[in-house]
Parts: C-alpha cells; sequence; structure tokens
C-alpha cells in the first residue's frame, strides 16, 4: 500500500452481484483475487481505472465453471439441524414471550378462521349447477321487453320460443319447455301430501344430469301420465316401500293420475333448479287451455348447443324469433349459459349488471383486508420485539450465519406460528359450521373441507406465514453483530419505525372502512325492513285457493269472518309486494297513442284495500255493498298518468285524484270504473321504482286466499283457519304463508351480508386494536425506565398517559382520515343499487371515527395507565 | 490426454506458474501475462484456465494464506504436476526442434525489442 490515502472500496453492488451468483465453494478466492486486484491497479493506475477495469474482472468470472454449486457444499444433514434448531427457538421464544406470541396467534387464528369460513361460502356459492355433465352447452333463453324506453329482462317465456329454435337452428340439440316452482298434491290413497315440483319436457334429463336411481332417464317423461319423484318424496308417499315405487301412481292436484316412471337421487344443495316432483309439460298444455299461447309467457327454457356454436354469434341469430310472432311488442331473445346465472343474473336497462358475484365479490374483499390487518399485526409486533432478539441474532453472525439461514429461520417462524393459528382456525371453524349455515342458510359440514379446500387453506396458511414473516426477516437479518453486541442496542432504524406506523395506519383505515360500510349496510337494510311499503305486512298471510275455496270462496270467506282471530279476508291473484304480472292492454279515453307503459296488474276481490291495509288517497274499496261487476283500483302512478299533469295552481294531487275516480278503464278488453285510487306501495322490489299498478277486480284469477289477523292473535286465527279448512277442504294439506315471512326470505341474502358483514367488520376491528394492544404495552416497557425517571422528577400521570397515547391515536386518526373518502364512495356506489336510499350523513362517519378512536383509546389507555401509576422506585431500583 | 489439449493461453498460464512457485496463484499471474503480452489479462481468464488446467491434472492446488489487501480472504496456490511438467518439456522440444530447424533469414526480418 502506497502512503497516500486508502483507495476506494471497489463498487459494491458488482460485489453483491459476484456473491450472487459464484458457487460459494469458489467465493472466498474469487472475491479475494478481484479485490487484491483491484488494488493493485488502483494504487498503479489511479482509482478511475481500476473501477472501470473492474468491470471487465467480473465479467470475466461470467462463466459457467464459476456459477456451477459444488454439490457436496450443501448437504442435507446440515439443513435438517439447522431447522430443528430454529424450531427450538421458535419454542422457546414462544414461551418466553407468551404475550406476544399470545396476540399474534389469537389474531392470526381468528384472520385464518374468517378467511377459511368465506372461502368454503364463496366455493359453495361457486359451485351452483356445476354439476351437469352437459354443463358448458346448456343455456337459458332471456327476452328483453322493450317498451316505454325502458328494458325489461327476464327469463319467462313462451313455449313457441323452444319449438322455433330446436326446428329452425341447428347449432340447438335439445330445447326444453320448464314451468316449475310449482305448489302440487300429490295423493296416495287417502293421504294428501304437498309437493314442489314442476312440468317439463320430455327432453329434460337429455340436457340436464340429475341421476336417476330407478328408471329410465330416456322414456321418464314420455308419454301424458308419467312423473318423477326424487327420492325423498318417493320416501315420504310410499313409506319403506318406496324402492318399489316404479310403476304405482299417484293423484296430482286431485286431477289426475300419474304414473311413477322415475326415482331419482335427491336435488342436490347446489343446483338452481329444485323439484321434488317432474311431470310432463304436454300434459300440462293439454290439461290448460291457452297456456300454450305466444302471449302466455310464464316458461323456463333451456337449450343445448352444440360444442362449436359460438354463443355471441348465436344470439345475434335468435334474437328476432319472438317479435314475428307478437305485433305491436318488441321483445328480443337470447341466451345465457346456465351455469353463469346464478351468480350472474341482474339485468338493468338490458346490460348485465351483475348479481349474487357481488356478495361473493365483497366477501373474498373482507377475507383478504381481515387477513391483511392479522398479518401486519404480526408484521408490528414482530419488529418491535426486535431488540429483544437483537442480540440472538449478533450471536448467530459471529459464527457465521449467513443472512439468507438468518432469514430461513425467521419465515420458519412465522410460518411455524401461522400453522398453530391454522390447526386452532381449523377447530373454530368446525366448530363455528352449525352457525354459519343457520346464519347464511346453506348446508356446509366439515367433509366440505376436503381435497382442493384442504389444499387452499393450507395454502393460504403458508402465504399468510411467509408474507407476514419476510419483512421481519428482511428487517431483522440486517443488524449489524458489532452495533447489537457492543451494548444496548436501541431501534434507531427511522425507516423501520416510519413502516410500523404506516401499517397501523393502514390497518386501521381498512377497520375504519368495514366498520363504516357495514354500518350503511346495515342502516339500508333496517331502513327496508322497517319503512312503510304502503301496505301492512305483518299479521297477513296467504292460502292457495284450491278445491272448495275456488268455487266456493264466497261461503269460505263467510264462514272465516265468523271465527275468533280473523280481521278481513280477500282473495288476490298476486303478492302485493312482488306483483309480476304485467300488460300493455290498458285503454283509457285520451290515452296518448305513443304511451306504451307497461302497467302490472293485480286481480284480486272484496275488501282488498282494507285487508291490505293500503291507504285510499281517493273513492273506495271494492265490497260487497257495491255490486260492482268490473271495477278498478289504481295506485298514484296510474292515476297520474290517467289524470294528466298537475295544472298550475292545484297546490297538491288530492283533488288530481279524486278526478280519475269515475273513469273509465279498458284492461284486457273489459271495460269498468275507477273505484279508488291507493297510495303508491312497494309493488315489486326495494330496488325498483314504484310502476303504475292497475288492480282489477276479478275473483276468478284471484288464486290466493289472503286472510288479516287480528294482532296477537295469530295462534287463534290459525287454529280458526284449520277449523274452516279443514270443513271445506279436507283432500288439501293445509299450508300458508305470512306475507312478512316471505318478505324476510325474499331479502335475506342483503340481510346475511349485513349480519355477516358487520361480524367480520367487528373482528377486523379487534384484530386491529389487538396489535395496538401489543405495541402500546411493547413500547411501554420499553420505556419503563424513562417513565420512571419522568415520574420522579414530577410527571403527573395523567400527562403520561397523554404522551403515550398520543403518538397511536394520531396513527388511528390518520388512518380514520384516509379511509373516509373511499368509504363515502363505495358506500354511495352500493346504495345505488336502491331506489329508496337512505342519506349518509357525516353522522355515521363522526360516530363510527369516534366509537373506533374511544376503542383504541381504551387499548392504549390501560396500558399506559398501568404504566403511569406504576411505583417508579420498582423500575429505577436496580441498573 | 493429447498435447492438443493444452491451448495457447493454457501453456501461458502453466509456464507462468512455473515461473512463480512456490507463491503462484491467479492475480500474479494475470498481471505477469499482462505484462508480458502487453493486452489485458483479467483474473476471471485465468482462474478459468487454472481450473481447466486442475481438471486435466497439470496443476494442483491448495488454499494459501490472507493477506489484508484481499479483505482477509485466502488464495488458491497452484503448482505444477508431474504431467504438467511432462506436457510442459513436450512442447518445448516441439518449438525447439522446430526453431532449430528454421534455415537463417528465412523468417523476414523484425525488430526485437
Amino acid at each position: 500500500m502506497s502512503k497516500s490515502k486508502l483507495p476506494n472500496y471497489p463498487p459494491r453492488w458488482l460485489d453483491k452481484l459476484v456473491e450472487r451468483f459464484c458457487a460459494p465453494h469458489l467465493l472466498e478466492q474469487v472475491m479475494g483475487d478481484l479485490h487484491e486486484r483491484y488494488y493493485r491497479r488502483a494504487e498503479r493506475e489511479g482509482d478511475a481505472k481500476a473501477r472501470r477495469m473492474y468491470w471487465r474482472e467480473v465479467l470475466a468470472y461470467m462463466r459457467p465453471s464459476v456459477f456451477k454449486r459444488n454439490t457436496l457444499y450443501h448437504t442435507k444433514p446440515f439443513a435438517a439441524v439447522m431447522f430443528r434448531n430454529y424450531f427450538t427457538i421458535t419454542f422457546r421464544n414462544f414461551l418466553r414471550m407468551k404475550v406476544y406470541s399470545g396476540i399474534n396467534i389469537l389474531g392470526l387464528t381468528i384472520g385464518l378462521a374468517c378467511s377459511f369460513l368465506i372461502l368454503l361460502w364463496v366455493v359453495d356459492e361457486t359451485s351452483y349447477d356445476r354439476f351437469h355433465t352437459n354443463g358448458p352447452q346448456i343455456h337459458q333463453a332471456w327476452r328483453h321487453f322493450i317498451t316505454g324506453g325502458q328494458t325489461y329482462t327476464m327469463p319467462s317465456l313462451p313455449r313457441g320460443i323452444a319449438d322455433e329454435m330446436s326446428a329452425e337452428f341447428p347449432e340447438v340439440e335439445e330445447t326444453v319447455i320448464t314451468f316449475m316452482d310449482q305448489e302440487l298434491v300429490a295423493t296416495n290413497g287417502d293421504k294428501n301430501y304437498r309437493e314442489k315440483g314442476g312440468y317439463v319436457g320430455a327432453t329434460f334429463f337429455r340436457i340436464f344430469s340429475f341421476p336417476f336411481i330407478h328408471g329410465n332417464p330416456e322414456t321418464a317423461l314420455q308419454g301424458m301420465t308419467s312423473a318423477v319423484v326424487t327420492e325423498r318424496t318417493a320416501r315420504k308417499i310410499f313409506g319403506d316401500d318406496w324402492e318399489n315405487a316404479l310403476g304405482r301412481s299417484i293423484t296430482v292436484d286431485h286431477r289426475k293420475e300419474f304414473t311413477i316412471t322415475g326415482v331419482l337421487q335427491d336435488v342436490p344443495e347446489n343446483s338452481s333448479i329444485r323439484f321434488d316432483i317432474l311431470l310432463p309439460v304436454e300434459e300440462y298444455f293439454a290439461s290448460h287451455q291457452g297456456r300454450a299461447h305466444w302471449y302466455y309467457m310464464a316458461y323456463g327454457i333451456y337449450a343445448k348447443l352444440n360444442e362449436e356454436t359460438s354463443l355471441e354469434e348465436f344470439n345475434r341469430k335468435v334474437g328476432d324469433i319472438f317479435n314475428r310472432h307478437t305485433k305491436a311488442t318488441d321483445h328480443r331473445i337470447f341466451l345465457q349459459p346456465f351455469e353463469d346465472i346464478y351468480l350472474h343474473s341482474f339485468y338493468r336497462d338490458g346490460k348485465l349488471i351483475g348479481g349474487r358475484i357481488e356478495y361473493v365479490r365483497i366477501f373474498t374483499a373482507v377475507a383478504i383486508f381481515i387477513l391483511v390487518i392479522a398479518c401486519i399485526n404480526f408484521m408490528n409486533l414482530a419488529t418491535a420485539r426486535s431488540s429483544q432478539r437483537a442480540r440472538e441474532i449478533g450471536v448467530r453472525k459471529v459464527i457465521g450465519a449467513y443472512r439468507k439461514s438468518l432469514i430461513m429461520q425467521f419465515i420458519t417462524e412465522s410460518v411455524a406460528m401461522s400453522f398453530i393459528a391454522f390447526l386452532l382456525a381449523l377447530v373454530i371453524v368446525i366448530s363455528l359450521l352449525p352457525a354459519f349455515n343457520y346464519l347464511t342458510g346453506k348446508h356446509l359440514t366439515p367433509e366440505n373441507l376436503n381435497g382442493p379446500i384442504l389444499l387452499g387453506i393450507i395454502g393460504i396458511t403458508l402465504l399468510v406465514g411467509t408474507l407476514s414473516g419476510t419483512y421481519p426477516a428482511l428487517y431483522l437479518s440486517s443488524f449489524k453483530p458489532v452495533a447489537v453486541l457492543r451494548g444496548s442496542f436501541k431501534q434507531r432504524s427511522g425507516s423501520a419505525v416510519f413502516f410500523r406506523k404506516g401499517l397501523v395506519v393502514f390497518q386501521f383505515a381498512l377497520a375504519v372502512l368495514l366498520i363504516v360500510s357495514t354500518v350503511v349496510v346495515y342502516l339500508q337494510l333496517d331502513y327496508n325492513r322497517t319503512k312503510n311499503l304502503g301496505l301492512e305486512r305483518d299479521n297477513l298471510l296467504f292460502v292457495a285457493r284450491e278445491g272448495a275455496l275456488i268455487d266456493r270462496y264466497d261461503a269460505v270467506a263467510q264462514e272465516l269472518l265468523k271465527q275468533p282471530g280473523i280481521a278481513t279476508v280477500t282473495a288476490s291473484g298476486q303478492n302485493p309486494l312482488e306483483v309480476g304480472n304485467n300488460t300493455l292492454d290498458i285503454e283509457w279515453e285520451g290515452k296518448d297513442p305513443d304511451n306504451s307503459q307497461l302497467f302490472y296488474i293485480i286481480n284480486t276481490y272484496h275488501d282488498f284495500a282494507k285487508t291490505m291495509r293500503m291507504e285510499l288517497v281517493a273513492g273506495r274499496d271494492f265490497s260487497k255493498t257495491f255490486a260492482d261487476s268490473m271495477a278498478y283500483l289504481v295506485n298514484e302512478e296510474t292515476a297520474k298518468m290517467i289524470g294528466g299533469p298537475v295544472p298550475i295552481g292545484i297546490g297538491s294531487y288530492r283533488g288530481r285524484y279524486q278526478d280519475v275516480v269515475g273513469k273509465i278503464l279498458n284492461v284486457y278488453g273489459e271495460n269498468g270504473p275507477i273505484v279508488g285510487v291507493v297510495k303508491n306501495f312497494s309493488m315489486n322490489s326495494l330496488y325498483a321504482p314504484i310502476e303504475p299498478v292497475v288492480i282489477r277486480l276479478h275473483l276468478e284469477w284471484a288464486s290466493q286466499l289472503y286472510v288479516r289477523t287480528q294482532p296477537g292473535e295469530t295462534q287463534q286465527a290459525l287454529e280458526s283457519l284449520k277449523t274452516v279448512y279443514q270443513k271445506f277442504n279436507p283432500d288439501y294439506p293445509l299450508q300458508y304463508t305470512f306475507l312478512d315471512q316471505q318478505f324476510e326470505q325474499r331479502y335475506r341474502s342483503e340481510q346475511v351480508t349485513g349480519k355477516l358483514a358487520n361480524i367480520f367488520a367487528i373482528i377486523a376491528l379487534f384484530i386491529s386494536c389487538l396489535g395496538l394492544f401489543g405495541l402500546t404495552s411493547f413500547t411501554v416497557e420499553q420505556r419503563t425506565k424513562e417513565l420512571g425517571v419522568r415520574r420522579v422528577l414530577g410527571a403527573s400521570v395523567s400527562g403520561i398517559v397523554v404522551m403515550l397515547s398520543k403518538d397511536f391515536l394520531k396513527l388511528v386518526f390518520i388512518g380514520f382520515m384516509l379511509a373516509t373518502p373511499v368509504t363515502w364512495y363505495l358506500t354511495n356506489q352500493w346504495l345505488q343499487n336502491f331506489a329508496d336510499r337512505i342519506e349518509i350523513g357525516a353522522a355515521v362517519f363522526l360516530l363510527a371515527g369516534l366509537a373506533i378512536i374511544l376503542l383504541a383509546l381504551a387499548t392504549v389507555g390501560w396500558q399506559s395507565i398501568k404504566a403511569a401509576i406504576a411505583n417508579p422506585v420498582d423500575s429505577l431500583r436496580n441498573e | 490426454m493429447r498435447r492438443s489439449d493444452l491451448g495457447e493461453f493454457e501453456e501461458l498460464v502453466l509456464l507462468a506458474v512455473a515461473v512463480f512457485t512456490p507463491e503462484a496463484y491467479s492475480v500474479v499471474i494475470a498481471e505477469e501475462l499482462e505484462q508480458q503480452t502487453g493486452k489485458v489479462v483479467t483474473t476471471g481468464a485465468v482462474h478459468a484456465a487454472l481450473q481447466r488446467l486442475e481438471n486435466k491434472g497439470l496443476v494442483s492446488s491448495q488454499m494459501g494464506e490472507a493477506t489484508p489487501e484481499r479483505g482477509g480472504r485466502r488464495k488458491r496456490i497452484f503448482k505444477v504436476t508431474v504431467a504438467g511438467s511432462r506436457i510442459l518439456h513436450e512442447v518445448r522440444n516441439v518449438r525447439n526442434n522446430l526453431w532449430s530447424r528454421i534455415a537463417p533469414r528465412t523468417l523476414p526480418k523484425i525488430k526485437t525489442t
């Protein structure tokens, strides 16, 4: 070496490169040679030249003989020994720091358990309708009905569509007409059974794969008297003799005898087509007049397409096949893959906008959020605790541990932790499954955890372990042995602390997002449930009009009204909360010829408004005191249309409604006066705006008996109903439905979403607080001496608590501020789905924020107070 | 083992090992060759040649001691084996033979430095 200053060190990143590619057994001599040559050059020709040449030197080593690892170098026993050592250390650390390890594992366990449950749910949702052998070829036909500038998309079609499709398009291999979800009464001897089922074409089993136990799928639904039942129904009807059900006969709806030609396995839970009895649809057309006509749109039509057919092309060709047969209306036919429909079936303005897939997405996001929050806990606690591991790391490095092996060690540790959490999570999941099923209406069993799902959750666990272990591993393994072994090690690394704070902010931002959005969801759903729908849905039930209830309605109604517990009785063909029935065929004097508004029709009978408790804004109800032959009630929307726009100067519409009463309306070609106007009621869906409704006095089509019971006398009323029903209709088992229950059922998935989301949000917040708790208690522990000194010098307890809490609360507050705009945007997006929606005020955010900050304060404060009131003598006694 | 296995560069490296024995390692060999030939000779190239020679059994090696300018790393010291010595001698004999048979003034005159 010359007397002049020491030459610069050779470029470090090139050294790193050499370290990376050079075989370990050559590294020492190679690096030595490189450096020696460099310094010799630098001395002789100067730094600059040496640096330039260093490039070429390094490049010259880029050859296979230098890359090639000596296989003898890493021996297997070595790795095994080291891993055993890692596990030992993990275990010891775990025992030494029970609180932190406990917090880590608890957080991870809860996070994993949530994500496993969600995964089970998601897998089940996405498995719907996937079991059909022809799956990808099966499609369902839909129509866009375009009228009055709006597009309504629905799957109900006339039978002709199926016939036309198979006759005209060679791409269509099979079609089937289905008329499902019917309530059928099956009679064997003198026993009656109510079963769900439907009428389907003979090709049904050529398209769908529902396995047969007995019978031949090819021929089972041929002829006019065949019937196929599921095992469950066969057992119910024939008892232990169900195996011999084939060839026996049952009477359906007290109408006709059918012979059992097939027994099916029960329909799988994940089938969207559900039934217990199937009958030939041709029999239905033969026995019900006019049902095969083009204007009778009531059937689900499925087509099996040729494998080579491109759906897009086919849809272009098939669009017009309905319009050829109808005049003046516009229906565009298209097919949608059957396997997609369960998750994707919401259309708006003729466009597919989603469906249940939204819930799948929401919950997947929630699961990821919760896992991320749990991972952050792990990372934060691991890095915060680093000073306690610093010595170990220093010693390991001095003894000769490579950084790589240290990284390996810490990742092993976190993976080991996550697997402990995994086992605990499995226990939790299995024990929570019944409750989860109850909440979601699923039928998940521990067997669902088999095979791919088990691999999936093990994968998630590994990923979580690795992800949460990587940052601490990189951070901890970067400690300089000299620094950590010299004396007391203090974390001075600003970037690590900053990163940790950033993670806490992120964690609480996620928690705020989850909490506020679930509160909004809850408020909206609660609003739906409790808002005035325009009729009273409590204490109202309906019964199908069958048998004597058809012919002797008046007598039955009379009899019912005499019974205790029953307030009023009416008949209606439509559930007024979901009127599906609509028509264009409505005329009145002065109707705009361009008006192609769709009107919803309810067929009903006397005392309709009274029984539904709808408010009449003008006119009167249908009643037997008036001898109406044909009469109509309309809702406000219809009245506005008939009455025309409000003339300037008339303040309210009430006067106009009065004018509408008495006008003559023509529906389906029948003239009748409008006798009353009812207040708008939620007639279709909470998602859709209220449309014009016309209520007809037409007993014949009013296929349901509606009974309003006296409040608080439900039991009494049911007894009365049973007595009367038994008397008039002994051949039919009584089945009644409460309107409010049906309504709840209909919005059940929303409610379940709301409930689950609430639960998961609370869990997320809990895990976040758990992490905060760990961090605080750790900080407090590290600052024990400092706090003792402060106390001795006269700091007050409250001063210390404020000082300790401030730092953490600041982070929580920043998280809250960051999450607010995002949450506001997302929740508003969701609320767009509802026609009648709540306003999200600042109050929701403020309250949620306040609650979260208070909770964080409680978490942090408890530790701080504990530290502040501790006697300083204890912490300062020994040095 | 055939003689053709010894390339020109390998031959130079092998000779250099012989020159620097008992302190022959890649850096000094590279420096020497660089000086002798006037072209850049990287230690990497020398390292590779030494690896090949060792594989052919012409040199043997062992780890030497560390020096400060190597950052405390040890170097690999090479020496010529019997086989190496034999091949060097053979090559030299062939060359000498050929040189001695060139008639005077056949080669164009050049300036020697």
